[in-house]
C-alpha cells in the first residue's frame, strides 16, 4: 500500500492540524518548537 | 497480520551544533485489514536497553496493529545506540592480572590478553570494573532531552505525511504515545512540545529528570562466574548544555495538558520514586497515577512491582 518514498522536498507543503508555536523558557534560553513546515522544527535562543 | 514498512527521512537538524547531516529510519506496521476512519497512531517509546529492533518491539509492532486497529509507529531516535547493552569496554588490565596473581598464585603469561585474562578471571567468583567505550560526540549523543523528543514526533509526523500522501483517513483523535522508563519520561517531553498532539500518553516508570545526566549508568554482567560492572559514562554528563529544563516538574508547571495521561509504577522503583512521581501528577490535569504494589502482580499485566514492571507482550 505505501509505495511512497519520503523525501525532505515532500515534506513541503504538508499541512496538518498545527500546534501553536509552543515556547519553553528556561533560565538561559528561549526554546520555540513551530509545526510550521508540518515537522517539528526546534529554535533555541540564548537569553540577554 | 500486520504489514510493516520502513522509512529513512532527512532528521530534524543537530539544535547543539546546528549540523544538518543526520537520517532518521522510522519503522511502521498498518493493520493487516488496512486503515480506516477507526485507525489510531501508537507512537512506541523503548527506554534504555531497548530499540526498534528488539523482538518484543517488532513484536509489539506487529501485534497491536491488529488487535487495537493501530499504525504502529518507532524510530531509532538521536544517540539511542549509546543506550543498549555492553558492545565494547576497557578495564584495568594491569591491575587485575596483578590482583590475579597476587590472589590465586597464578601467573600469566607476560604477553597474555585482556581476553585471556578474563577468560581466567571467569572461573571465580568476583567482580570487575570496566568502562563502556562510547564513541559519542557533540554530533551524535545521547541527550535524553530533546533531540530524542524531537526524533520521535518527527516520526509520527512523517507517518502522517505517508497516510496522507496515500488518501487514507485515519482517526486523528486517537494519536497515543507508550513510553518504557526513559522512553516514558520522552513521551512525556514530547507532549510539552507538541501539546496538542496526543491523545493518550502511557506512563511506564518514567523519571522526573534522566539520572544519566548526572550520574553514571550500570550494567551488570554475568561471565561464567565472574560479574563484570561497567560503567557508562555518558557525554551528556560532561557537555555543558541546558540540563535544568529537562526537569518534568519544571517543564509541566503552569502547562496545560491536554492529552490524557494513565501512569504506572512499581512501588518497589529504585530507580524513581513513586512519592515523588504521585506528587508530580497531583498538579497536572487529565492524570491518572496507578501505584503497582506486590499484590497486584499477576504475571499477566504487571509481571513485578519494580521499575519498569518487567512489561512483557
Amino acid at each position: 500500500m505505501f509505495d511512497y518514498v519520503m523525501s525532505k522536498e515532500n515534506f513541503v507543503g504538508h499541512l496538518f492540524k498545527k500546534a501553536d508555536l509552543v515556547t519553553i523558557n528556561s533560565n538561559q534560553y528561549i526554546y520555540k518548537v513551530s509545526y510550521d513546515r508540518s515537522l517539528p522544527h526546534m529554535t533555541v535562543e540564548k537569553k540577554q | 497480520m500486520a504489514k510493516s514498512h520502513e522509512l529513512n527521512i532527512p532528521a530534524h537538524y543537530n539544535i547543539y551544533n546546528g549540523s544538518n547531516s543526520r537520517n532518521l529510519n522510522i519503522y511502521f506496521s498498518e493493520p493487516e485489514n488496512g486503515v480506516n476512519s477507526e485507525t489510531g497512531i501508537l507512537l512506541l517509546i523503548p527506554g534504555f536497553g531497548g530499540n526498534s529492533q528488539s523482538n518484543v518491539y517488532k513484536k509489539m509492532r506487529s501485534l497491536f496493529a491488529d488487535q487495537h486497529n493501530l499504525i504502529v509507529v518507532q524510530c531509532d531516535y538521536f544517540g539511542s545506540e549509546f543506550m543498549q547493552s555492553t558492545n565494547r569496554f576497557n578495564f584495568d588490565f594491569e591491575k587485575y592480572k596483578a590482583l590475579f596473581s597476587a590472589n590465586l598464585g597464578i601467573k600469566l603469561k607476560n604477553d597474555a590478553s585482556a581476553e585471556k585474562l578474563l577468560e581466567e578471571l571467569a572461573k571465580y567468583e568476583c567482580v570487575v570494573n570496566a568502562t563502556e567505550i562510547l564513541d559519542e560526540s557533540v554530533d551524535n549523543f545521547n541527550d535524553m532531552g530533546f533531540m530524542q523528543a524531537l526524533d520521535l514526533l518527527t516520526a509520527v509526523y512523517a507517518v502522517k505525511a505517508v497516510l496522507s500522501d496515500n488518501q487514507l483517513v485515519y482517526n486523528e483523535n486517537k494519536i497515543i504515545a507508550y513510553g518504557h522508563s526513559h522512553g516514558a519520561y520522552l513521551s512525556l517531553l514530547c507532549n510539552r512540545i507538541a501539546p496538542n498532539e496526543f491523545t493518550l500518553i502511557i506512563d511506564n516508570s518514567a523519571w522526573i529528570k534522566p539520572v544519566y545526566l548526572e550520574s553514571a549508568r550500570c550494567l551488570w554482567q554475568k561471565y561464567g562466574k565472574m560479574t563484570m560492572q561497567i560503567e557508562f559514562d555518558y557525554f551528556a554528563q560532561r557537555y555543558h548544555y541546558d540540563k535544568e529544563i529537562l526537569d518534568l516538574s519544571v517543564l509541566y508547571k503552569n502547562f496545560d495538558n491536554q492529552a490524557k495521561i494513565t501512569a504506572f509504577h512499581g512501588i518497589d522503583d529504585n530507580l524513581v520514586s513513586y512519592s515523588l512521581k504521585r506528587e508530580f501528577y497531583k498538579g497536572i490535569k487529565n492524570t491518572e497515577f496507578n501505584l503497582v504494589d506486590e499484590g497486584m502482580v499477576d504475571n499477566k499485566l504487571f509481571f513485578s512491582s519494580s521499575h519498569g514492571l518487567n512489561a512483557d507482550f
